[in-house]
């Protein structure tokens, strides 16, 4: 019976949900959300460096390090709409925030199965870094010696993350929930199909009518 | 006493339906069971985290197999329009759940197949299925 509970209490989440998970908790560590997606790149890297598991690759950019797949993750968020983001008034500074109805401490809880260790660092990171002027942390990011044998385009920081990422304390549910949560292809799919039938009124006379005996 | 709320089936979860009884036959009284269940009571399991125009709208169960370990079964997931009363299914896996990837569905091709046929009015394309009690 124990092992039958430690089975169902294991589960494994993909790689790519396991970087949305992460950049979630980055973004919402943040006090009044991220100023610009340069600090974003940059946190996340500077997250990374100690710590053994790495969801992101980074090369050297013209601005530092940058993830292409990071830029892609938070795309997907946004338009998944667990990310909002807005132009800060006066300037051409976006700002990236968790929207309102997300749980992000569900989201710390899950870092926290899969390491102890993991949102602690995130947030000694963001308290460290996450609020210097974007000129001083790019500076910062410049000098690191990983960064400055490099030429544009070579790895600097790479991905070390398994295919499957496993989480103690969670059911295979929870995980297959976590992982349709964050398809584009089933969100969307589910998006639209309610939108046409919200948008919709079902004339029942007009379909085709069965009856199954149970 | 019947169910306030009404099952309506597409075309594209028709096909999902042959395809299991083909591939899965006994367990198909297990999959119609689920249905009784969920048209009587269609707001049990809500998907968790998902975006907000989804919330409460996305469900899913569990569906036991035939002679298959309680673990183990099938996965139904289904759309609820509370206000119109009426569950739509959307996916019904054709194999047990250890076995298939939600990558490999077709999400868009169900969704865009619905989402036509709603919109060009393609009533025939649907079908409300009554389950009646023996």
């Amino acid at each position: 019976m124990k092992e039958r509970q430690m089975i169902s209490n294991k589960c494994a989440i993909s790689s790519n949900t396991f970087r949305s998970i992460y950049l979630i908790v980055v973004i919402g560590g943040f006090k009044n959300g991220v100023f610009g997606l340069k600090r974003l790149q940059k946190i996340t890297y500077l997250s990374e460096v100690d710590s053994p598991i790495k969801p992101y690759t980074f090369k050297r950019h013209f601005y530092g390090q940058y993830s292409e797949e990071l830029a892609n993750t938070n795309n997907q968020l946004i338009q998944l709409n667990y990310v909002s983001h807005n132009l800060l008034l006066g300037s051409q500074c976006s700002v990236y925030s968790i929207s309102k109805t997300i749980d992000i401490s569900y989201y710390r809880d899950i870092l926290k199965k899969i390491d102890p260790e993991l949102v602690e660092r995130i947030s000694e990171t963001i308290d460290e870094f996450g609020y210097l002027s974007e000129e001083k942390l790019i500076e910062l990011c410049y000098s690191l010696p990983s960064f400055k044998g490099k030429n544009s385009g070579d790895v600097v920081l790479e991905s070390v993350i398994p295919d499957k990422v496993e989480i103690t304390g969670l059911n295979l549910q929870q995980c297959e929930e976590l992982e349709l949560a964050f398809s584009a292809p089933f969100i969307n799919s589910m998006l639209q199909i309610v939108e046409g039938m919200e948008n919709t009124t079902i004339d029942f006379n007009k379909v085709n009518k069965v009856a199954i005996r149970i | 006493m019947p169910s306030e709320y009404r099952l309506l089936i597409h075309n594209s979860f028709q096909y999902q339906i042959d395809e299991f009884l083909e591939k899965q036959q006994p367990s198909w009284d297990c999959v119609v069971k689920q249905l009784r269940k969920i048209i009587d009571s269609p707001e049990q399991l809500p998907m968790q985290n998902l975006p907000p125009q989804l919330s409460g709208k996305v469900f899913h169960v569990h569906v036991p197999g035939y002679h298959i370990p309680s673990r183990k079964g099938f996965r139904l997931i289904y759309i609820v329009l509370i206000h119109q009363k009426i569950v739509l299914p959307v996916y019904l896996s054709l194999v047990i759940k250890s076995q298939f990837n939600y990558d490999e569905v077709p999400w868009q091709e169900y969704a865009h197949e619905i989402y036509e046929d709603l919109h060009n009015a393609n009533m025939e394309k649907f079908t409300e299925m009554t389950l009646i009690s023996k």
